[in-house]
């Protein structure tokens, strides 16, 4: 990706240039001001192309600098420029299109994270004092302690509706409590099918260096029916003899391909099934491979969290692409997993391990909603 | 000219200290800056809308749209809208200790290279 972003780059500025030099021979008459002004708006759509930031956020970025080429084309020609040369030379200002796509996406992007933060940190805040007016209010109601904290945990009352209405993600994530004294919390796990067995129990040998070729034949080695697709991981320019490093002699094929994955990102092998085959390929390939189209209707819990509906699923839905497997959102640049809003519905393309994390934070969000002392209904998180 | 965090550094100074004085939009920042200083500040767009944003997510400015009305001037199109931006509570507390810094910098810096002459010390040893 980052190879790719680079030559990126270096086109943009080659095209700039040899735009610029245009403008400089000819840019005169009617003609060629449409052409510039087609430069613009060309020089504009490859901006928005490389910014990785939300639509959105790119609409009004696009708006701003038409503002800026208009006035500074009309600033030129009044001094005495044709509207061609004017164009091109309010573009060139503009400088280098991957450059400027690059500012805007460290500008805006690091304030998107401080303010999903923000939004969990007043989740979780929300949800300690939900659960801590719970059981003054439920103690008032049942008069028993155990039944509170049944309540809590999905045992029955509202919280156990709002866990029927989750989605059914197949292999679904369980929560695992991790609570400290007097927080309540609970904490993602992910699903255990037959790939995260074979990967958790199979072992990488001696510690040292092997060829990635080796670590995953080490794979094929067990009773399982395991395909290698090396086709695939040629594509993307993975090749057998990688050189992978084995921390710890013992160590698992997971949690080296885990710590593999943080250095080639979506590149990286992992493991998935496919009609009782454990197919290794590109984490990348596997994600389109599977890819699951979910609705998740969030208007219920939207309004449980005041304000306006579509401001809440806005902020749900940063929530979701922060804290659910972030790299591969298409909203954060990534090619995995789509996120469409529709009114108070959101439509998410994603593979199952991705779907897995959704259904937990939405759960998460909706049991803290539903459950409090002011909400009647449970809030709707529907699935398929 | 300067390393890109220093110019950073001055333009956030210019941006603000501009804003302190009355809403403006990016294209009128631009161009005030270059008409104080003789042309030497450029806030180029490159620089200069990211760092709006920057500015806009860290709370100091605000801002809202304001469409255009057609003056009938090339380049002058219907329907446009232009993006206004103001300084808030924030930035004018955070303008005010940027300037006191600056202010304190230029002093200490005065004391060595002399203020105003542009030559050697501020306090020429005596023989």
């Amino acid at each position: 990706m980052t190879r790719a972003w680079r030559s990126r780059g270096g086109g943009v500025r080659r095209a700039e240039g040899s735009a610029a030099r245009r403008g400089e021979r000819s840019g005169s008459g009617p003609e060629a001001g449409c052409q510039r002004a087609g430069d613009a708006a060309a020089w504009l759509d490859l901006v928005m192309t490389l910014m990785r930031t939300p639509e959105e956020e790119r609409r009004a970025v696009r708006e701003e600098l038409e503002s800026h080429l208009a006035e500074r084309v009309r600033d030129l020609v009044l001094g005495g420029e044709s509207e061609g040369e004017a164009t091109a030379r309010a573009i060139g200002e503009l400088g280098d299109a991957a450059r400027l796509a690059r500012r805007f996406d460290e500008a805006i992007e690091p304030s998107k994270r401080r303010f999903a933060m923000q939004v969990a940190a007043m989740c979780l805040a929300g949800t300690a004092v939900l659960f801590s007016g719970i059981a003054v209010v439920s103690i008032g109601a049942r008069g028993s302690a155990g039944e509170v904290a049944g309540a809590a945990r999905g045992e029955g009352g509202p919280s156990a509706v709002v866990a029927r209405e989750r989605p059914a993600v197949e292999g679904g994530a369980r929560s695992g409590a991790a609570a400290g004294p007097g927080v309540p919390s609970s904490r993602f796990v992910a699903p255990e099918g037959p790939a995260e067995q074979l990967l958790a129990t199979t072992t990488a040998g001696r510690a040292g260096e092997v060829t990635l070729g080796e670590l995953l034949a080490r794979l094929e080695g067990t009773p399982r029916k395991v395909l290698v697709r090396w086709d695939r991981f040629e594509s993307v320019g993975v090749r057998r003899d990688e050189v992978v490093r084995v921390a710890e002699a013992g160590a698992t094929v997971g949690s080296v391909l885990r710590e593999l994955a943080l250095e080639m990102g979506p590149n990286a092998p992992a493991v998935g099934e496919r009609e009782g085959v454990l197919v290794v390929a590109p984490r990348s390939f596997l994600d389109k491979l599977e890819q699951d189209l979910v609705v998740y209707d969030l208007s219920g819990l939207a309004a449980q969290h005041g304000g306006e509906v579509g401001s809440s699923v806005e902020q749900i839905c940063t929530l979701v692409t922060t804290l659910a497997e972030p790299e591969v959102w298409a909203d954060n640049g990534g090619d995995g997993a789509r996120l469409t809003r529709y009114e108070g519905r959101v439509f998410v393309t994603a593979p199952p391990r991705v779907h897995a994390r959704v259904a937990w934070v939405l759960g998460e969000l909706s049991r803290g909603a539903a459950v409090g002392p002011v909400g009647g209904a449970a809030a709707g998180v529907a699935a398929r | 000219m300067f390393p890109r965090d220093a110019q950073r550094d001055s333009a956030r100074l210019v941006v603000l200290s501009l804003l302190a004085e009355a809403p403006r939009y990016g294209y009128l920042l631009t161009k005030e800056a270059a008409a104080r200083s003789e042309d030497r500040v450029r806030l180029t767009p490159g620089l200069l809308y990211p760092l709006l944003r920057e500015l806009e997510a860290e709370g100091l400015i605000s801002s809202s749209w304001e469409e255009v009305r057609a003056a009938g001037s090339p380049g002058e199109q219907q329907g446009r809208r232009r993006k206004w931006y103001r300084l808030s509570a924030k930035g004018r507390r955070n303008l005010a200790k940027a300037v006191e810094t600056h202010r304190l910098y230029r002093r200490i810096i005065d004391a060595f290279i002399g203020a105003g002459d542009g030559h050697g010390r501020g306090r020429e040893a005596t023989p």
